[in-house]
């Protein structure tokens, strides 16, 4: 299928869900080659991935087979097609993708639907909010949801702090699914506790627990030109 | 055997403000002593929030004081004490990153940015990138220097 093919026909097909989930991707041709990624939306027939490096042998028309790690780890591999390995338009030091399934779609439509089911996320939740919403089980998502929304009604300060989770396009999907995990637990640890004080607290774990390992995964910036130095004050 | 050679914490500090020769190295050698090393930020375990030194040396040209300087950045408690800048090499710190709203954690004056701007901006419109912590001995090359907001 040629590209201008393959982009009609992805025009055509059912909207994708956001997702945030953590893959392996590997070269049925060559065991050797793998690379860590992550699912960044799905259905059915394929999948969008980000990738923090490029990999010289992720070639267009490639045949690669998708292991799933973390919450999804019990789903089999699936199989097929990658495509367009290319900077991704806003996170120039990343590298997304496309994939099209042949092996496998089962699986997806599995995913489709676990990541369907349950509370939609809150009415203004921009991309980056979807994907880590999507993965939250349905017991996390009616846990949460009266939060994000008792947040915005407070206002003020809370209300913007709410504002900002829900909308930041910079967010990578990976610190908002670990926080809503924090935010959880704390919920489940004091039922009676208000939003902003669940907030509050979840903030002060989540820096401690995955602030410094999510750096890793966020956009870099390419500070390159102008002075050599930076300031911290 | 010679005596090593005492300083006064006070002297130390304003050899390295007034860039006088070998006050670096000096500053250095002190802090790797330290049984804690001291970090850019408030602990080993946070984020380091930097400013590229050019958007500074614009503002202090323009004889901004230490509790607007304060303002400008977010910084908290607002108090009228002197604000000191360390300045030191993008080479140490390694990779920048911009700034999310959950990284800001739990503060209001964090302004979140469209994503086709590279830097974070602080609520001030400086602009912001974080990186992962550094001891201050690290980064206290001999480009690195101090400088002092008045306030």
């Amino acid at each position: 299928m040629s590209t201008a093919s393959y982009k009609e026909e992805r025009r055509k097909t059912p909207e994708r869900i956001p997702v945030w989930i953590e893959v392996v991707v590997m070269s049925l041709s060559n065991d050797t080659n793998s690379i860590i990624a992550e699912l960044r939306d799905v259905n059915c027939d394929g999948v969008g991935l980000i990738m923090w490096n490029s990999a010289d042998w992720l070639k267009d028309n490639l045949n690669v087979k998708i292991e799933f790690s973390s919450q999804f780890s019990s789903k089999d591999p699936i199989s097929g097609t990658f495509r367009e390995q290319s900077p991704s338009k806003y996170w120039p030091n990343f590298r997304s993708g496309g994939f099209c399934v042949d092996s496998g779609k089962e699986c997806l439509q599995e995913i489709t639907e676990t990541c369907c089911a349950g509370e939609s996320a809150p009415e203004d939740a921009l991309f980056a909010f979807q994907r880590a919403w999507s993965v939250r089980s349905k017991e996390d998502r009616c846990l949460l949801k009266p939060v994000w929304y008792e947040l915005k009604a407070l206002g003020g300060d809370a209300a913007q702090i709410a504002h900002n989770l829900l909308t930041d396009p910079n967010c990578g999907g990976h610190r908002l699914n670990n926080l809503m995990t924090v935010m959880v637990e704390i919920r489940n640890q004091n039922s009676e506790m208000s939003a902003m004080e669940v907030l509050e607290k979840a903030f002060e774990v989540y820096r401690l627990q995955h602030s410094l390992v999510d750096t890793q995964k966020d956009r870099l910036i390419e500070y390159e030109l102008g002075s050599v130095s930076l300031t911290s004050v | 055997m010679d005596a090593p050679q005492q300083f006064e914490p006070g002297d130390l500090l304003d050899d390295l403000i007034e860039g006088r020769e070998g006050a670096v190295r000096n500053f250095r050698a002190v802090v790797e002593l330290r049984e804690n090393p001291p970090y850019l930020s408030a602990s080993p375990e946070r984020l380091v929030w930097a400013v590229p030194s050019e958007d500074l040396d614009e503002l202090f040209s323009t004889d901004m004081k230490a509790h607007e300087l304060r303002l400008a950045l977010g910084l908290e408690p607002l108090t009228d004490e002197d604000v000191i800048e360390m300045r030191y090499s993008t080479a140490i710190a390694g990779p920048f990153y911009k700034p999310s709203a959950v990284v800001a954690g739990i503060s209001a004056r964090f302004r979140y940015t469209e994503v086709e701007e590279e830097f974070g901006k602080t609520i001030g419109g400086i602009r912001e990138m974080i990186h992962l912590p550094r001891t201050v001995a690290e980064c206290l090359t001999e480009e690195a220097g101090v400088r002092v907001w008045s306030s």
